[in-house]
């Protein structure tokens, strides 16, 4: 009979030779293992087919690497999906936007066609007199179908669908092509905008486009607001824009009512107003905040000083990264 | 299972993979060749050839698949059976592991790609003979 302490050195020299015959085969696993870690998901196990424990940790590993490869695939392609809803979402918002807007734009070419109306039907009421008596007056025309076109232009730019493209661009451009749009609209409502912008702002890496969808529902709404006070209260809207670390930050507030404490927690939701059917399509607002998170940045909301409702754009100014 | 032996058992159906027996009314066993690879064109022949049995005998019917002799199964067979499995033609799907390599091929067929059908893997024939025998009962019938 063998020694006891024999036979236990026996069973370690053993264990250890099984040991020494599985390290190089553990060795390829683990190279695989680490390929698959590194996103390559067509590497395999080499495999006997055996159906010994190797064989099966192959097997196992092989298959892990095909149903990860399949997953990550579903993955991309339903991000594709859902990115491409979005952008749709954020199109359909522009185009109700767009519609609430209309009347205004109409309001706004009506003004300069006026000009050019009168001017056109007066110039034959002095057909004796030169074209260069006329220079003054046709000035005016040109100056009004200047301004015709840039609001023709200002609406194109805003209903077309375009991706998210980010660009250095100044901080205050997205606020002023809003401005463009809807700032003869809101002197018409009989309210007083203050836009302060503070100096040497630096360029932001954002999409004016879209950052000028966010100011037009945010607007927009500061109008709609201010239309629901009595005629005699105060309307103001205030704007602005200034650094803050390493952030723009954006405040629109208005002289409003406010938002109602058991509004705030749903007024980022999709399909959530508070305006009257046909007014709003409870979009602006949950798509406004998406175009901030695209940007990496917050949009909150919150009550201005006055009382009426404060919403805050914070867009992160990124200096150091490459224009997307 | 390895060494399964169909004996007196009649063979309604086969393929390239394997072969198809009558193992009771409205139960059919499917032993698959000896080191048999799985790829995606295979696993659907295979659902046709149940399908076709199925229907030519106008019943539903519990299939039992013998794994041991399975070597490997890709992701593309998983999928063709999780997707184009048709539920009406099944009273359940035993699948009969008694070997690592097996278990392991019919974890991730059950795990991540688990077809629309009463699914149970079972360590023996005769444990998913039983099986069978109750989803038969249970849910057999004409088509």
């Amino acid at each position: 009979m063998a020694d006891p302490s024999e036979r236990a050195a026996g069973d370690a020299a053993g264990r250890g030779d099984v040991a020494a015959d599985l390290e190089p085969a553990l060795g390829r696993i683990n190279e695989v293992l680490l390929s698959i870690a590194a996103g390559r998901f067509d590497a395999r196990a080499e495999r006997d087919y055996s159906g010994d424990p190797l064989d099966v940790l192959a097997f196992l590993v092989n298959a892990s690497a095909e149903e990860v490869a399949r997953l990550v695939e579903a993955l991309r392609h339903e991000r594709e999906e859902l990115s491409r809803a979005q952008q749709q979402l954020v199109q359909s918002a522009k185009l109700a936007a767009l519609g609430q807007l209309a009347g205004g734009v109409a309001h706004e070419l009506n003004q300069p066609l006026t000009v050019i109306r009168t001017l056109a039907q007066l110039i034959p009421e002095h057909a004796e007199a030169r074209v260069a008596d006329h220079v003054a007056d046709l000035e005016l025309i040109g100056k009004a179908a200047e301004r015709m076109g840039h609001i023709v232009d200002s609406v194109r730019t805003f209903a077309r669908q375009s991706s998210f493209k980010r660009r250095r661009i100044e901080p205050a451009l997205p606020l002023a092509d809003a401005l463009e749009l809807l700032g003869e609209q809101i002197k018409q409502h009989g309210i007083d905008l203050d836009l302060t912008v503070a100096p040497e702002l630096p360029l932001l890496l954002g999409d004016a486009e879209r950052l000028e969808q966010v100011f037009v529902n945010l607007l927009a709404n500061a109008r709609d607001a201010l239309d629901a006070l009595p005629a005699d209260a105060p309307r103001n809207i205030r704007i602005a824009v200034e650094q803050d670390g390493a952030h723009i930050r954006y405040t629109v507030e208005d002289s409003g009512g406010g938002i109602l404490p058991e509004h705030a927690a749903q007024i980022f939701e999709p399909f959530f107003t508070t305006k009257a059917l046909g007014r709003g399509t409870g979009l602006g607002l949950s798509v406004s905040q998406g175009i901030v998170a695209e940007h990496g940045g917050e949009l909150c909301c919150g009550s201005a000083p006055t009382g009426g409702a404060r919403f805050t754009v914070r867009i992160p100014i990124r200096s150091d990264e490459s224009e997307a | 299972m390895a060494g399964f032996d169909p004996g007196e058992l009649r063979c309604v159906g086969g393929t390239a993979a394997g072969a198809y027996y009558e193992l009771a009314p409205d139960i059919v066993v499917a032993v698959p060749r000896k080191g048999y690879v799985q790829s995606e064109p295979d696993a659907r022949a295979s659902l046709e050839e149940f399908a076709r049995i199925v229907r030519e005998r106008g019943r539903r019917a519990a299939l039992i698949v013998l794994l041991d002799d399975v070597r490997s199964q890709d992701a593309g067979s998983r999928r063709v059976w999780a997707e184009e499995a048709d539920p009406a033609l099944f009273c359940g799907l035993a699948l009969v592991c008694g070997s690592a390599l097996a278990r392991a091929i019919a974890s991730f067929f059950m795990g991540l790609n688990r077809p629309r059908v009463s699914l149970r893997m079972f360590p023996d024939l005769p444990a998913a003979e039983t099986w069978a025998r109750g989803m038969v009962e249970e849910h057999g019938g004409p088509l």
